[in-house]
């Protein structure tokens, strides 16, 4: 059995296939760009018109040959969370099918059957990509993810379900990458291809925002952040992105200036992130999930545990431009026993996410403002469901820059290192 | 709420920006250095035929109390009113006692001049409640249930406006201040008829109550510009051995409070707020009670000196299983703090002084994270970090030390003070030096 990354030929398989490792690429496309809008919805260009039936049926032969094996994932493996990203061949032909090893038809059943796996897998449907043309294949872009820790469960199951012998490679970023590479190897006979998380992120966020052509838009930010009657969505266009900001906020955080797609650096990062803010509620709250936290944090009140600009002033910092209702100092009014005893689990969990969401918001005003960028885009799981550090970190932009800052926002929020692996599989840079 | 009768020109602007004080300082950093002190009239440069300190003021500061005629311009008679003013000096020094005061957002901040040069006839002349609060305040090094003075901070025999004496460094809650107004009354402060100088956002907050309760008047100052000031005085009156800012400028200051301001100081009289943070002390010690039950400042620091943070931070090693070499992270980073606590098993198995620690550790290095920063983007080399936050935490003085030094590889150098979180209330006395005018 194959240990190395490179694809065999599956020896059910009639087609034949020429074995390709991870340089196996699909022709005909270039690299990937963001201002490059597609000819047909989802659809690749090619470089040159086909003229004639016989030129694009060779071609297409010769697609097929240096095409990888399905299945198709990319994979994120995070400190707190593995994303996935799963393609779904929707044309299949009969003869395809016929030849389908039993068990890659069972993997992709399972995964386009369900929408929970388990007890925490979890798909997201409304994030799902239908009709997407990857590679030559069309089919559905499904984005699934579960807890790290059940990363065992995974391996296992993998094993049980011999993905090994598929002979596929499995992209996948993040630290786990890294991290878990032996078990991959040890539990499930499965060879990692590793890639970088940030490299990863890039692609993706750009990949997708160039696909998404209908439906909403895969990019957007506030208007009227504080106003909650006014406050609404709206889409924005992200062509020509650069320079561009990229925000990433996951279990710590990393703040990367994108000068272009193949241009970037790391600025900063900070270790007050999503994890910050999880691990902080549910040893003030109790709580024990993400979900229940901002639930929590959306029924209290932040005011009454932090202590503002006006609690020490009486009034405004004129001098420094510090209106009373700023924060002075987060969780500063715990110092008083009276006032703990009269705040609620749920104003704890307001000011756990308040001051997680400013301090990032803080750290990025002052990377934006030094790298000279206006635009920022803040992805990662932390945002997901999260409106309440959307709009805080909207407003804050706008507020304290003064209008010079904007805050935008992407749909597949934390995905993006996941898409990056896929599409490092199927088009290897 | 009232403006602010400052002597800065109160610029209410919002954002950062660049305050110029006027105000020549002098060299030696004290308000005079002999017996003679210039009040400062005079605007203009030349105002200087006396041998202390030059205060040129712009014309925009107005002295509050004496309406004092800040634009006099160098006229012809200005010498002869020169030397008036010299001779008035002795009369117009400010009357004792001299405070400074700081009242911040958690901790007021109070500095006291005790005279050792009083004659027997100004003994003599001394009302008794002016003595009965020196003999207090230099007799106790404990005030009250929470009032403190910081003895190994004292300062001995330094001189101030012509007068030999002590420095006394005394701190208590700013939630005892109605306690401390209260006192103020009973010891019929008032009746002194001495100025007192305030900063911190509590001279503005409590000035009503200063008024109504004890009959006090405050003069309001900014708590930045006072920081500076007393910074540089208490660093130049180089009592002690080595004055640790040689050359000071540039420098960005870290006042390390309740929460955190962000300054980079270009020179005496010129310096900007460059940013702040919300995450400061009082987040350390309001999250550690909250955290471990904990209720004070020295009980919070005992706990975290015991802990181990990395049983609470999940490290970049946790993520990677070793370091993230692409981005120079190594394994023992921080990548998340507090993130393994999302897990049961792992709340279940760490201790309050773990807690702790992790809360100093994630605390300190934000600061030091956003410190460096600003340091790099204002092309500062010299970090100066003050404010209570900072005292007696060693572990806190050795992160930022630390922090500093390794992720600006060196470029970076993080100092200390020992006064600490007192600069603003000797900021604040220095200005009732100044703030006397000529009868």
């Amino acid at each position: 059995m194959a240990t190395k990354a490179t694809m065999k030929v599956s020896t059910k398989a009639k087609r034949p296939r020429s074995s390709r490792g991870p340089t196996g690429r699909c022709p005909g496309v270039s690299e990937m760009s963001p201002t490059m809008r597609l000819h047909r919805p989802q659809e690749e260009p090619h470089p040159s018109g086909q003229t004639s039936n016989s030129t694009a049926r060779l071609r297409s032969d010769s697609v097929k040959k240096t095409r990888p094996p399905f299945p198709w994932f990319g994979m994120d493996i995070g400190g707190t969370l593995v994303k996935l990203v799963y393609f779904e061949p929707k044309d299949i032909t009969a003869e395809e099918e016929q030849e389908e090893v039993e068990n890659l038809k069972s993997i992709r059943r399972y995964l386009t059957s369900n929408i929970a796996y388990g007890k925490t897998g979890i798909r997201d449907v409304h994030l799902e990509l239908q009709d997407l043309t990857l590679c030559g294949r069309k089919g559905n872009l499904h984005f699934i993810r579960f807890p790290t820790h059940d990363l065992p469960a995974f391996l296992q199951m993998a094993r049980s379900k011999h993905f090994s012998s598929l002979h596929t490679t499995l992209c996948a970023t993040g630290g786990g990458a890294y991290k878990f590479e032996a078990d991959f190897r040890t539990m499930a006979d499965l060879q990692l291809h590793k890639l970088d998380e940030l490299d990863c992120l890039i692609r993706g966020v750009l990949y997708i925002d160039s696909v998404v052509s209908s439906g909403p838009s895969e990019c957007y930010y506030f208007e009227n952040p504080t106003d909650p009657e006014r406050c609404i969505q709206k889409p924005y266009t992200l062509e020509n992105p650069y320079p561009l900001l990229l925000v990433n906020i996951g279990s710590g955080v990393s703040i990367l200036a994108v000068y272009s797609e193949t241009n970037y650096k790391r600025v900063t990062g900070t270790s007050l992130g999503g994890g910050t803010f999880l691990g902080l509620c549910c040893l003030l709250t109790g709580c024990s999930s993400f979900e229940e936290a901002l639930a929590m944090a959306s029924e209290g009140e932040s005011t009454k545990v932090d202590k503002l600009v006006r609690d020490i002033y009486g009034g405004d910092y004129e001098r420094f431009g510090l209106p009373g209702w700023a924060v002075a100092s987060s969780f500063g009014n715990m110092v008083s026993k009276e006032k703990r005893e009269t705040v609620s689990k749920e104003d704890l969990a307001r000011a756990t996410l308040v001051s997680i969401t400013n301090n990032i918001g803080s750290i990025t005003r002052m990377c934006a403002l030094n790298e000279n960028i206006e635009r920022v885009v803040f992805v990662g799981n932390f945002l997901r469901v999260n409106t309440l550090s959307m709009k805080l970190l909207a407003y804050a932009m706008d507020y304290w820059s003064k209008g010079q800052l904007k805050a935008l926002f992407l749909q597949h929020e934390g995905y993006f290192g996941a898409v990056g692996a896929l599409l490092e599989l199927l088009h290897p840079s | 709420m009232d403006k602010a009768k400052s002597m800065m020109d109160k610029k209410g602007a919002s954002g950062p920006f660049h305050v110029t004080n006027g105000q020549a300082f002098h060299a030696n950093g004290s308000c005079c250095s002999g017996s003679t002190f210039s009040s400062s009239s005079s605007s203009g440069p030349n105002s200087s035929s006396s041998p202390s300190s030059s205060s040129s003021f712009e014309a925009s500061m107005h002295h509050l109390h004496r309406g004092e005629d800040a634009e006099c311009n160098g006229s012809p008679a200005k010498r002869c009113r020169l030397r008036k003013r010299t001779e008035s000096v002795r009369r117009s020094r400010p009357p004792f006692p001299w405070f400074g005061m700081d009242i911040g957002g958690t901790l007021v901040k109070l500095v006291y001049f005790e005279p050792v040069d009083i004659t027997a006839e100004e003994e003599q002349e001394e009302v008794e409640n002016l003595k009965s609060i020196r003999r207090y305040l230099t007799s106790n090094v404990a005030y009250g249930k929470t009032g403190v003075r910081d003895v190994h901070l004292e300062l001995r025999n330094l001189t101030m406006c012509g007068r030999t004496g002590n420095l006394h460094f005394i701190r208590f809650p700013t939630q005892a201040m109605p306690r401390f107004i209260q006192m103020g009354r009973d010891k019929n402060f008032s009746s002194l008829h001495t100025t007192l100088c305030a900063t911190g956002g509590g001279a503005y907050k409590f000035e009503n109550e200063f008024r109504s309760m004890a009959d006090l008047e405050l003069l309001k100052l900014d708590e930045l510009d006072c920081l500076i000031r007393g910074l540089l005085y208490v660093d130049r009156s180089c009592v002690k051995k080595t004055c640790t800012l040689d050359n000071p400028f540039p420098m960005l200051l870290v006042n390390i409070g309740s929460g955190v301001s962000i300054l980079a100081v270009y020179s005496e009289n010129d310096y900007k707020r460059v940013t702040g943070t919300s995450l400061g002390g009082g987040t350390f010690l309001g999250l550690c009670c909250l955290l471990t039950g904990c209720e004070t400042f020295e009980e919070a620091l005992e706990m975290a000196s015991k802990g181990d943070s990395t049983n609470v931070d999940k490290l970049v090693k946790d993520i990677y299983g070793g370091d993230y070499e692409r981005f120079g992270l190594q394994g023992s980073a921080v990548a998340s703090s507090f993130g393994h606590m999302m897990s049961k098993e792992k709340r279940d198995s760490i201790s309050k002084e773990d807690l702790a620690k992790a809360t100093l550790v994630t605390i300190t290095n934000n600061i030091g994270s956003i410190a460096r920063m600003c340091a790099v983007n204002e092309k500062i080399e010299r970090v100066v970090f003050v404010g209570n936050f900072l005292r007696i935490n060693t572990v806190s003085t050795k992160l930022l030390a630390y922090a500093m030094d390794f992720w600006s590889k060196g470029q970076l150098r993080a100092l200390f003070l020992e006064h600490e979180g007192y600069f603003g209330a000797v900021g604040a006395l220095l200005e009732l030096h100044k703030t006397t005018e000529d009868p």
